[in-house]
């Protein structure tokens, strides 16, 4: 209790020297909101080890240490060749964020269709704050967890996306976040806010890389919004390094008929802990969340999701598939809600380990609650090693047994990958997938 | 080729094989027939190099080399083959993209390049056409959801690829209709010819008249109790295994 409180007090503390870095722009709608935000924080605290939401994950680690809040100014010196292996080889919308602030120089925003806002969310409130300060407030999103109350109390930049009706963006529209080399001992609240009208379709990736090696903090929150009959596919591939932790937010509402696919995929971190909650509100709306996670050495990966069927005739497919290796852990927990009135709701969940070591370990914990009575619901997990028989035969076939083992982890993680369908950043996870298989702690067990 | 000496072997402490003696030489074919539990899938398995087993007693010389000590993909790359009883599926690998990795593990082996992909298709449609194989097989994971003949064909299609110097082959015929049973006996007599071996495994005589085998020899217990020329197998046909005990 008192370790947790010194913890909270190093939060506000740097809160306030954020709060000095600001100047005149303290008396402003938005700085406000932080206030308010931060005072949600100080009540709330950090949950405890007796919080059922986080009882696999222990967040002394990230409590004990001192992340400071942002530099005063951009960091400077990241040139596009220093980013280009991150992109799609350039064919993408850009936003590009080093350390919390957004770099128009590395951004790329040309030829945007007519009705598509891609842009600065601090250029958005620096110039119309009082409505995004309303959104906000109706939003209601930080007043009962202690990292989004965080996440808007150092409220600083992200993305603001607005796809107008009816537009069929085909281009994928991709948000890069940077830690740089100066970013060791510092956290960052990227918030992005994303909005697509009716009948609007957009795919969106947000990747966050870490270019330095020291430890620091990202506390992601990404708000989602979708009208009738909007499509989106988002994407989520974190790969900071090693000593990092990282908190990703995300928070869906969808209106009727609309469809949303979430991919998330972790490579990197050595805490992480990604939210998803989408709320169907509307009827009819469909839900996909695809999740892949490959943790080594002593990673700790938590994927904890919601879906709320707040209505009928919604269909939601979930599948998660977790590869782990060495000393690292994997935590699944997904909740499936189905309301009273959400009638001829389809859901499916699955999550799948595959562990490759003595020493990894998965806690899984599907839940479903259930309070319509003509309902489809089905879950399942498993928990796994490679198959030994399917070894032997691929090795009688003259194929080198790491080898063998490669070619089958790969398989268990393509059911996830196969799903991408941006084939640049299909690509790119392949290619992490592969150059973990290079790595030194690799199966250096016994099957 | 081969030559197994006294062999033994056992898994989780029981010793299935009780000192087999077998001499293959270059070019013949030997079929082992036997009764269920008798070791004939042990002795293919303990050949091709399945760990779960143990080797208590004896020695296997393949060309000269101690067979014992190397790895099973070595074998396979040196030219050994083994047909499986049971083929395992392997969700997610196609089969093309294993055959592809089988096949150059082996030229890697014989000191060759990796063989390029118009080549590789070419080398596919030939020996499809051997085995008499359905092109939409070669693009699903291997083995998985096929019908047991289709496993079988897909043993032999493999094979037929990777041109063995010693195959194997465990029950090949066994849940095979007679069409099929031709078609496999075609893939294996088209390959064989002076330099390559085949070691056959099966329970019925009707195979051997396809696949016509130099010498018959009967396991039973895990030893050898007969040997002898293709007559043999017919006269195992006619009177069964209890004359044999
Ligand atoms: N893991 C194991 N533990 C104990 N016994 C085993 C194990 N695996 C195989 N055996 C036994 O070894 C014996 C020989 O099995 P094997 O598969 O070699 O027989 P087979 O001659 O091929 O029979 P079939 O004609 O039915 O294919 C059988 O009695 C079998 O039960
Ligand atoms: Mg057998």
């Amino acid at each position: 209790m008192k370790e947790q409180h010194n913890s909270v007090q190093k939060f506000i503390k740097q809160f306030e020297t954020f709060e000095q870095h600001l100047n005149g722009r303290k008396s402003s709608a938005v700085h406000r909101l932080r206030r308010k935000a931060l005072s949600d924080f100080r009540e709330i605290g950090f949950p405890g080890s007796k919080n059922e939401q986080w009882r696999f994950t222990d967040l002394s680690a990230l409590l004990n240490t001192l992340f400071e809040s942002h530099h005063l100014n951009p960091p400077a010196g990241l040139r596009k060749a220093d980013i280009n292996s991150f992109t799609f080889n350039n064919n993408e919308i850009q936003l590009v964020f080093v350390d919390g602030f957004f770099i128009p120089e590395l951004s790329d925003r040309e030829q945007l269709p007519d009705n598509v806002v891609v842009d600065s969310l601090k250029t958005v409130y620096s110039h119309q704050a009082e409505p995004f300060v309303s959104e906000m407030e109706n939003d209601r999103l930080f007043q009962d967890d202690s990292f989004r109350a965080l996440n808007a109390a150092f409220l600083w930049d992200g993305a603001f996306i607005e796809i107008g009706s009816g537009v069929e963006l085909n281009r994928p529209i991709h948000l890069l976040f940077f830690a740089s080399k100066e970013a060791d001992g510092k956290m960052d609240h990227p918030h992005n806010r994303i909005y697509l009208r009716k009948g609007a379709s957009a795919k969106i990736v947000e990747s966050f890389i870490s270019l330095n090696t020291g430890t620091h903090f990202t506390n992601a929150l990404s708000r989602v919004e979708l009208a009738e009959n909007a499509r989106l596919e988002h994407y989520h591939l974190q790969n900071e390094n090693l000593q990092s932790f990282h908190i990703g937010n995300t928070l869906v509402k969808q209106d009727r008929s609309s469809f949303y696919a979430s991919t998330s995929l972790t490579f990197g971190g050595k805490l992480t802990r990604n939210n998803i909650v989408t709320s169907l509100i509307g009827e009819g709306a469909e839900t996909v969340l695809n999740g892949l996670y490959m943790g080594q050495a002593d990673q700790h990966i938590d994927n904890n999701t919601v879906i709320r069927h707040e209505t009928s005739a919604g269909t939601s497919h979930e599948l998660y598939q977790g590869i782990l290796m060495n000393r690292s852990r994997g935590v699944f927990s997904g909740l499936i809600l189905v309301q009273p009135h959400a009638q001829k709701t389809d859901a499916r969940q699955s999550n799948n380990a595959l562990l490759l070591s003595d020493e990894a370990r998965i806690d899984s914990k599907p839940q479903l609650e259930i309070y319509a009575d003509d309902v489809k619901c089905t879950h399942g997990a498993t928990v796994g090693r490679l198959d030994k028989e399917a070894i032997f035969y691929l090795r009688a076939r003259g194929i080198d047994v790491q080898e063998a083992k490669n070619m089958l982890t790969f398989a268990f993680a393509e059911k996830v990958t196969e799903k991408i369908s941006i084939q640049p950043l299909r690509r790119i996870v392949e290619s992490l997938i592969l150059k973990r298989f290079k790595t030194i702690e690799h199966f250096n067990i016994e099957m | 080729m081969l030559e197994v000496k006294n062999l033994h072997a056992s898994i989780e402490g029981n010793e299935i094989l009780k000192g087999i003696d077998l001499k293959i030489n270059r070019g013949e074919i030997h079929a082992i027939m036997g009764p269920n539990g008798s070791g004939k899938s042990t002795l293919a398995n303990v050949l091709a190099g399945k760990e779960e087993y143990e080797v208590t007693r004896g020695e296997v010389f393949y060309n000269g080399k101690n067979l014992l000590e190397m790895a099973p993909e070595e074998r396979a790359r040196a030219g050994i083959f083994l047909a499986f009883q049971y083929p395992v599926e392997i969700p997610g690998v196609t089969n093309m993209y294993f055959l592809k990795t089988a096949l150059n593990e082996k030229r890697k082996y014989q000191g060759l390049d990796e063989i390029d992909a118009v080549d590789f298709l070419a080398l596919v449609r030939e020996k499809m056409k051997v085995v008499e194989m359905d092109q939409s097989l070669l693009n699903r994971p291997v083995n998985e959801g096929f019908s047991g003949g289709e496993k079988k064909r897909n043993e032999i299609f493999q094979m037929a690829i990777l041109e063995p110097r010693l195959g194997i082959l465990d029950e090949t015929d066994s849940g095979l209709d007679i069409d099929a049973l031709r078609i496999v006996a075609n893939g294996v007599n088209q390959l064989h010819d002076k330099d390559k071996s085949f070691l056959v495994v099966t329970h019925y005589q009707r195979l051997l008249n396809y696949i016509i085998p130099d010498y018959v020899h009967v396991l039973y217990n895990g030893k050898i109790v007969k040997s002898g020329g293709k007559e043999l197998a017919l006269e195992l046909e006619d009177k069964g295994y209890d004359w044999l005990k």
